[in-house]
């Protein structure tokens, strides 16, 4: 997934768009160290040491991972789980939506 | 006589203070044998992860032959040694027996409860803790692991014994973890249409979560499918995240307002 995303993250760097990853690695140090060999460049949440019972991603009842909403760019929910090329088209079709 | 009284309250004195002795150290001798089994498991998956990248296997797949992959994959596995689930709770049980008779013997009885292969001695370990420490405080992970239970027991068995926890003078919190099985018992189907009784029962038992552990991680847990469906809908303002990032940075989600946001629940597995 990270390829995909990393795509994504690329093509829309001068866009109004944004990743928010909510990361569910119990163990920080190693989470840092693999953002670095995989050039993860998003801003994550981190869900804490409990991992995937952590609190962000029980109150938002995450139950497989990865989970994605996708926002417009008033914060409305718009897709819920689109992922690869689903995800860039919902995207676009968002942005498209702001001209 | 004097003596006596003075040993009599010696023995008061010190019986509690034995038990709990006893509890501290049965916690740390199941958080040894724990990790035993779990640096085992993880070597395990390892040695699997490697087997996957058999080049061998990595070509018949790529071949599209299944058959011959899945009997190469089935031939390299007998090399790998998997934790023996058997040992381990003959180990388990070993140190119950050990702790018998303090709610030190809760944590090892629990694991054999749920993690067992055997069917039988799954039984015999929630036979012990009902017959012994129903009312006890360490219970609740062996609560949450009831409603998997349901095989080697039957499903009226395990609902006899949450309503005995439910019943009796076990803490609030105990009790909550008791509706949190309840309502699990009656899990929400993936797909198709469920009896409205059924949904109602569930949601009466999340309520009883709440109510009884009130800002508890088991009433977050209990609250999550109401907040879903009533907050994370499409065409609904998405809630406000508030967090810190991996650097221990503090961020809100609508500090991205008049963005297009993807928000991404991911981990690195």
């Amino acid at each position: 997934m990270y390829p995909h995303e990393r795509s994504l993250v690329k093509r829309l760097a001068n866009e109004k768009f944004a990743l928010i990853g909510v990361n569910s690695d119990p163990d920080l140090g190693k989470l840092k160290k693999r953002c670095e060999e995989e050039n993860i460049s998003w801003r994550s949440f981190w869900n804490g040491p409990k991992g995937t019972r952590g609190p962000i991603s029980t109150r938002w009842n995450v139950r497989g991972w990865p989970t994605i909403y996708i926002l417009d760019h008033k914060g409305v929910i718009r897709f819920r789980g689109p992922r690869g090329e689903a995800m860039d088209e919902a995207v676009d079709s968002l942005l498209a939506e702001m001209n | 006589m004097k003596l006596s009284l003075f040993v009599l309250l010696l023995l008061a004195i010190a019986i509690p203070v034995v038990a709990q002795g006893d509890v501290a150290a049965a916690k740390a001798a199941f958080a040894d044998l724990k990790a035993k089994l779990d640096a085992e498991q993880s070597a395990y998956r390892a040695e699997l992860g490697k087997l996957r990248k058999n080049e061998e296997y990595v070509k018949l797949r790529k071949s599209g032959d299944r058959q011959a992959a899945g009997a190469l994959y089935r031939e390299l596995m007998k090399d790998i040694k998997r934790p023996d689930n058997g040992a381990y709770t003959e180990k388990f049980m070993a140190c119950a027996k050990k702790f018998a008779g303090t709610d030190g013997a809760v944590p090892f009885l629990s694991w054999v409860s749920m993690r067992a292969a055997s069917q039988d001695d799954r039984k015999t370990a929630i036979d012990m803790i009902v017959a012994a420490h129903l009312g006890s405080d360490e219970i609740g992970d062996f609560i949450g692991g009831l409603p998997r239970a349901v095989r080697a027991l039957g499903r009226e068995n395990v609902e006899s014994i949450l309503d005995k926890v439910i019943a009796g003078e076990s803490s609030k919190l105990m009790k909550a973890h008791a509706w949190m099985s309840k309502a699990g018992l009656d899990r929400k189907p993936r797909r198709g249409t469920e009896d409205p009784d059924v949904t109602a029962r569930r949601e009466q038992a999340l309520a009883k979560v709440s109510q009884l552990a009130p800002g508890s991680d088991l009433a977050a847990r209990a609250e999550a499918p109401a907040f879903e469906k009533n907050r994370l809908q499409k065409g609904m303002v998405a809630p406000d995240i508030e967090g810190v990032d991996l650097d221990g940075v503090k961020f809100k989600l609508s500090d991205y307002r008049g963005k297009v946001v993807v928000i991404d629940f991911w981990g690195d597995w």
